[in-house]
């Protein structure tokens, strides 16, 4: 299970466009499409302001994870979104984020939930991997330089945890499964 | 309205008693000793009644009945079926009550549910016994007394509210006094109380169960026909070499046990499996059987102690002795399997008798001059087959010292009980009272062992040092703290000291030697909300419970009155498992 997977690629906002924090999320979480994923996009945004409040998730280096335990969430997931002219987030260093990844999960899912914010980190903070989601043009570009992560997300205790819990998840009325 | 006013009754009257004791500050003992004195008294007179109601069976179907029919000589072979079709509806609307043997109904409740007994319990027991035993059924009076007397202790127990130990306590008591009663046998039922009912010797149930069994003895002389109890003839030994005699009947009584324990199993399994008819009309069956035996060896019938006094002063030949013996075990556990109600200490008192009875006349052949009388050994074996079945020797020696009241009698009696017990013992696993729990799928000692837990509580145990946390400590500092601390467990907290949820040191030791968490993940995010948390008033029992099923060393104690979950303390596994084994090793030494 790698990073990649979380990430839908209706869930990439390459062109935000508030500067300001709590605004920016107002505007990610509309602007992507209303699917199976979250239960209600309303319920979803007032939790993630409710957790901004407490602290702010902008982590310095041009970065911000803004993350809620959110069972609006039907399964882990993350939303991208890129601002060129940077989104004001009271960052530790106190820099414009560039890069905002929003993640959720439903709190069952506590354990994955902290090893994809582990690896995300971890993954923005090699500068390489940073720029090149600043410079993809589009969403498969951006999705590419994601599916670089290979790291598997599942330790061996996550593996057995997860096994039964984590199915693919069925796009409601489609019939695919992701 | 009558039932408000009749609860109105009780509750003034409660609270008045319990006024009084408040008012001058009974300590804990005093009061159950005040108690102990009721429930002896109320075993008393319970126990007269029902003698009194199985005289009256008696009356009616032994006199009324044939005299009804123009008394034919075939008629007997029909009584006890008979009386068992006024069993059928008692048994049909309470079945578990009218038929369950009462002493193992009682170890169990004892054991299991604190000591609590219906009250229904006391009234169908005492019908159905009588009507039994009044009808020729071959059983004893003596089971369903104690039980009788027990739900007496356990009623009382529950008017006065009280609860755990001291509810036990009271049931044993209760046992105590109808024993008592009905043996005229004081220290027999004490000990029996505690030997078989309580499973457990200690002083705190002593003296309440001696009292009560005193007062008890008391109430049934006074007011009981004298020469309704048991009353044996003294006994001298003749010679010291008779004690190896007695060690022969000893071993002889507990093959009999074993066979007797076998056979009620065994009947009772015959009934429940291949009966031709539903259980509320099996004791006809049973009855007809019994009838039949009765209607050539009308000794075995009912549960007088003629038959028995017979066999001690020599009234029957060897081989009537072994017809009545071997016959005896079949009409008990056709009686007792088919559904009939009561109990197994009179069989086994009479099976002794017999038993002995014919040994003593083999010795008496063997070595007239060594064993000169058959009666000792009549004496000395009803002892030894009943502390054999019922597993319980010091109640047996006892009792047979009470009953005939010469002290000479205790030395043969305490090896034959004791050699008894031990071959039964070795020949299988249970007594005939656990036999029939165990039948049930219950293991009585397993209980006990677990009524150690069931009388401790978690503040008893409770460590105060939390290693407690804000929920919102940044990452860094939860690691800080699980990388210092001595658990392996974090608890997180809100504001108001209430719990949230827990860090298992486990989840996050993967990413301990890494910072990216930090500024990103607090102490809520990391922290399990479903928690398992024990209460500071919920038993050990419980809490064993609760371990069983999770994988964690250790519990959160949380108060959880008035919604909040304000946490206490934690109690671990290890300290659960240490204070267990004390008390358990503090029950061996009491007990040896």
């Amino acid at each position: 299970m790698q990073l990649a997977q979380f990430l839908d690629r209706k869930h990439v906002v390459l062109d935000l466009q508030s500067q300001e924090r709590l605004a920016c999320l107002e505007e990610i979480l509309d602007r992507i499409a209303t699917d199976g994923y979250l239960r209600n996009k309303v319920k979803a945004l007032e939790e993630l302001l409710e957790r901004e409040q407490l602290a702010t998730t902008g982590i310095g280096g041009g970065m911000a994870i803004p993350h809620v335990f959110s069972d609006e969430a039907r399964r882990p997931l993350l939303i991208m979104a890129r601002s060129q002219d940077g989104v004001a987030f009271d960052s530790l260093d106190d820099k414009p984020a560039h890069l905002i990844f929003v993640a959720m999960a439903p709190r069952k899912d506590k354990d994955l939930f902290i090893n994809i914010l582990y690896h995300l980190v971890r993954f923005l903070k090699v500068q390489e991997n940073f720029d090149e989601l600043m410079e993809a043009k589009d969403v498969a570009e951006a999705l590419a330089v994601i599916a670089k992560a290979k790291d598997n997300l599942l330790s061996e205790k996550l593996k057995r945890l997860v096994k039964d819990e984590v199915q693919p998840y069925r796009v409601p009325g489609t019939g695919i499964s992701r | 309205m009558k039932p408000s006013s009749k609860d109105g009754i009780v509750r003034s009257l409660r609270n008045q008693l319990l006024g009084f004791f408040r008012r001058y500050q009974l300590s804990d003992q005093t009061f159950l000793i005040i108690v102990a004195v009721i429930v002896g008294f109320l075993g008393g007179l319970g126990s007269i009644f029902f003698e009194k109601l199985i005289e009256l069976g008696q009356h009616f179907f032994f006199e009324i009945v044939p005299y009804l029919v123009g008394n034919p000589k075939w008629l007997i072979i029909l009584i006890p079926a008979f009386g068992a079709v006024f069993l059928a509806p008692l048994i049909y609307f309470f079945p578990v009550e009218a038929k369950s043997d009462g002493v193992p109904a009682t170890m169990e409740a004892v054991a299991l549910k604190g000591g609590i007994i219906k009250v229904r319990t006391f009234s169908t027991r005492m019908l159905a016994s009588a009507i039994t035993l009044g009808s020729g059924g071959s059983a004893g009076k003596e089971g369903p007394i104690i039980q009788i007397g027990a739900s007496i202790g356990s009623a009382v127990g529950q008017f006065f509210k009280v609860s755990g130990e001291r509810m036990r306590v009271l049931v044993g008591c209760g046992a105590a006094a109808g024993l008592a009663a009905i043996f005229n046998a004081p220290i027999a039922g004490v000990l029996f109380a505690l030997e078989v009912v309580l499973g457990e010797f200690n002083l705190h149930s002593f003296s309440p169960i001696v009292i009560s069994s005193v007062v008890a003895t008391a109430v049934s002389r006074a007011w009981l026909v004298e020469g309704a109890a048991l009353k044996l003839p003294p006994y001298t030994l003749f010679s010291y070499w008779e004690i190896g005699f007695y060690a022969i009947l000893g071993i002889a009584a507990g093959v009999i046990s074993v066979c007797f324990t076998k056979a009620l199993h065994g009947a009772e399994k015959l009934f429940h499996r291949h009966a031709p008819v539903k259980t509320h009309w099996q004791p006809i069956l049973g009855g007809l059987v019994v009838g039949m035996i009765g209607f050539f060896f009308p000794q075995i019938l009912g549960c007088g102690y003629a038959p028995i006094l017979e066999a001690i002063q020599g009234n029957f030949m060897w081989n009537t002795l072994l017809a009545l013996l071997i016959l005896k075990i079949i009409a008990t556990a056709f009686t007792l399997g088919s559904g009939g109600s009561g109990g197994i200490l009179y069989p086994c008192l009479f099976m002794g008798a017999t038993l002995g009875g014919i040994l003593g006349f083999a010795f008496n052949l063997l070595a007239p001059g060594i064993a000169p009388s058959a009666g000792g050994y009549a004496l000395v074996g009803m002892g030894a087959v009943l502390g054999a079945a019922v597993q319980a020797p010091m109640a047996a020696i006892m009792m047979g010292f009470e009953l005939t009241g010469s002290y000479a009698v205790i030395l043969p009696l305490m090896i034959a009980c004791v050699l008894a017990s031990l071959v039964h013992r070795r020949l299988m696993s249970h007594s005939i009272y656990t036999q029939s729990l165990v039948d049930r799928g219950i293991d009585i000692s397993a209980a006990r062992e677990m009524g150690v837990l069931t009388t401790l509580t978690v503040s008893d145990v409770m460590s105060l040092e939390v290693p407690k946390i804000s929920s919102s400590l940044p990452y860094n500092e939860v690691v800080q703290l699980c990388l210092k601390g001595q658990g392996n467990y974090l608890y997180t907290t809100d504001e108001e000291d209430n719990l949230e949820g827990v860090i298992s040191f486990q989840d996050i030791k993967e990413f301990v030697y890494d910072d990216q968490l930090n500024g990103l993940v607090f102490a809520r995010d990391l922290a399990n909300r479903d928690v398992v948390y024990v209460t500071p008033d919920e038993t050990l029992a419980s809490s064993l419970n609760k371990f069983s099923y999770i994988d964690m060393e250790e519990l959160p104690v949380v108060g959880s009155d008035d919604g909040f979950r304000r946490l206490l303390g934690i109690i671990t596994r290890t300290e659960l498992m240490k204070i267990y084994r004390k008390e358990m090793l503090k029950r061996v030494m009491i007990e040896s």
